[in-house]
């Protein structure tokens, strides 16, 4: 069997075998860009997890005080339709992808995080032995999570050193992490991967009056270098996650455009285009939405798709995640909720 | 030939009558030509450069066929012209702007440029006037070609073929020496000998116009740029290593030839594809343009030379 083939039967495998959300440890939350104090010390409690957990709930209070602290962390995106592009091809692009190509795709409800996770935040991870735990990670995979190793030789990240993040990135995206160990944080965290058209959705879906006129760009159809971190922006390297806040979609979401690509669950196979076949040297896991290093604006929208294969850990490459709102337990009151809110 | 080089220095100043000079290779236009009857540079180029009143700096890109020049040329004047690494340029004539718009104009659309045509009236001339940030100096005025690798190759075997080539070398502030990475780890002994025959030819052109002729080594800055570095990544981490490990008579023969040599991993897209068509004929689609590594060897070239 070829590499291509074996990663091919792998990424299919843990498609399907996956999916279902496994609450292993409760996210704490501490590190929440902009959290105050009262939010901290929910977070701390482990209050947040009940919402994941299917674990009957142990109080109301409890499971308003985790709801809130969802709330902080997330963003709902509601249902509706998103319409996708065939990969590498952009709205702009001239002649533009026919109708028939696009793809109109319903999307559920779901939660989004605000954020892509940080290097602090996948510390936890590390620490918690993530890399350790066999049920985080596909058998098929498993001797390369041997191999998804840091600077010097410790499980975690690539550009990370003894198991620890860079010390003045704490708080930027983590990135060199490969799709599987993204999906691994993911399942340890409760939640998992958004599909491609989940992550276009939370993109574009408060500009819109219809599929039809999704806008480019969260904040509208114009770039502004101001609002994402791309070539553009002179950085050049990674931004703390809550910088360029003029970028955030209308519901707070915030650098789906710009920063780092981010993973998703989809993967980008060869495909028939007309007469003529788009043929990769191996399977493409989807990411979205444009990174530090992107040069043309036409390739950091909310509607250009493109892929890199699943076990490449690039510096430019993070992710969020996200859990479908049908998974979670019911909503406490919105009255109870307003109590929590004022005290 | 020195004598021709000789000319070209005094060119962008030079207009005898209606006679405008090459700034290239020192040769004439004829009344109505729009191209030198020697090495077939555009007149624009040579009013352009006689208009900028200095004398121009001329860098040469240079490889094999397929090495990746035009993709390269087009993304390092584009990157210019929005301002990289402290240096902005600015194209002097349309006639500056046509490789930058050929590679842009492809890689939004997912394709790769067109591969340059063999005949040196094909070419595409850039004149950039170039201003480096902190630097109290005038600007200064860069002048490249595109040439076609096939053309490189037979004016290696035949010196002279393409006598544009041989002046635009040898008139060179400093050389870019382009490699396909990916072609040197499947093929390494090939693209070795490929490399050593390029430096040697660059070596001798330079050591023939030089005035210390005893000095063995020529001290034109020399960067070597290992592109298309998307489809080998271990080259990104170590381009010495991998120069080393792959290329050893480039190696060697550079540290004996040239004073200051520097190698560079350069790549313009993330990732490729291929695409086949209905009558099986294959094509490269580009996935995403993330440049890396394309502004620094002239950055480098600039502040050796």
């Amino acid at each position: 069997m070829t590499v291509s083939a074996w990663i091919h039967r792998t990424v299919q495998h843990f498609q399907q075998s996956f999916a279902p959300v496994v609450m292993t440890r409760p996210p704490i939350d501490a590190d929440l860009p902009n959290a105050n104090p009262s939010n901290k010390q929910q977070a701390i409690g482990g209050k947040y997890c009940v919402v994941l957990t299917s674990e009957p709930p142990p109080g109301e209070a409890a499971l308003v005080a985790a709801w809130k602290m969802l709330e902080a962390r997330t963003g709902l995106v509601p249902a509706g339709n998103t319409c996708l592009l065939p990969a590498f091809e952009s709205r702009y692009s001239t002649p533009a992808p026919a109708f028939d190509q696009r793809q109109l795709v319903t999307v559920s409800a779901f939660y989004i995080d605000r954020h892509a996770v940080t290097n602090e935040q996948f510390e936890r991870f590390v620490m918690d032995g993530g890399y350790d735990r066999e049920e985080l990670w596909p058998p098929e995979i498993c001797a390369h999570v041997l191999q998804f190793r840091d600077q010097k030789g410790h499980p975690g990240p690539r550009f990370w050193s003894a198991g620890k993040p860079p010390i003045q990135k704490r708080k930027h995206p983590v990135v060199g992490i490969s799709w599987f160990e993204a999906n691994a944080y993911a399942r340890w965290s409760g939640k998992r991967l958004p599909t491609a058209a989940e992550w276009q959705r939370a993109a574009s879906w408060s500009c819109t009056h219809g599929a039809a006129s999704e806008a480019r760009y969260p904040w509208g159809n114009a770039f502004d270098p101001q609002r994402a971190n791309t070539w553009h922006s002179g950085r050049g390297d990674t931004a703390a996650v809550d910088d360029y806040p003029l970028g955030a979609t209308t519901n707070g979401i915030c650098q789906l455009i710009g920063n780092t690509w981010e993973w998703t669950s989809d993967c980008i196979d060869a495909r028939r285009e007309g007469n003529s076949q788009i043929i990769f040297e191996s399977l493409l896991a989807e990411i979205r939405g444009g990174a530090f290093d992107t040069y043309l604006e036409t390739q950091a929208t909310c509607q250009f798709r493109t892929g890199q294969p699943p076990l490449y850990r690039r510096p430019n490459i993070g992710f969020r995640c996200c859990i479908s709102a049908q998974d979670l337990p019911c909503p406490p009151d919105p009255a109870s909720l307003l109590e929590i809110h004022k005290l | 030939m020195t004598s021709y080089v000789e000319q070209a220095l005094l060119s962008a100043q030079c207009v005898e009558g209606s006679e405008t000079v090459c700034v290239c290779c020192g040769g004439r236009y004829p009344g109505t030509g729009r191209q030198c009857t020697r090495c077939r540079a555009p007149l624009a180029l040579s009013h352009t450069t006689r208009a900028a009143g200095r004398r121009p700096k001329f860098v040469s890109v240079m490889g094999g066929p397929n090495a990746g020049k035009t993709v390269y040329l087009g993304m390092l004047m584009d990157m210019l012209s929005k301002g990289v690494l402290g240096m902005n340029g600015i194209a002097k004539g349309s006639h500056s702007v046509e490789v930058q718009n050929r590679t842009i104009s492809a890689l939004e659309q997912h394709r790769f440029p067109e591969k340059t045509a063999s005949e040196a009236d094909e070419w595409q001339w850039v004149h950039c006037e170039l201003i480096r940030k902190g630097r109290r100096k005038m600007p200064l005025d860069l002048v490249t070609a595109d040439f076609a690798g096939e053309a490189i190759a037979l004016e290696l075997e035949h010196s002279g073929t393409f006598p544009s080539i041989q002046a635009v070398v040898s008139q060179s502030v400093g050389v870019l020496l382009l490699c396909d990475a990916f072609s040197v780890s499947r093929d390494p002994l090939n693209e070795d000998i490929s490399a050593l025959k390029l430096v040697s030819y660059i070596h001798g052109v330079k050591k023939a116009k030089s005035t210390r002729r005893n000095d063995r080594r020529s001290d034109v800055p020399l960067a070597i740029v290992f592109t298309k570095c998307d489809r080998c990544p271990e080259v990104q981490e170590a381009p010495q290593q991998f120069a080393a490990n792959h290329m050893p008579r480039l190696t060697q023969y550079c540290e004996r030839a040239f004073s200051h040599v520097c190698l560079f991993a350069a790549r313009v897209v993330a990732n490729s594809a291929t695409r086949l068509d209905e009558y099986g004929r294959c094509s490269e689609i580009a996935l995403h343009v993330e440049p890396h590594g394309i502004a620094e060897p002239l950055d480098w070239i600039l502040k050796s030379c």
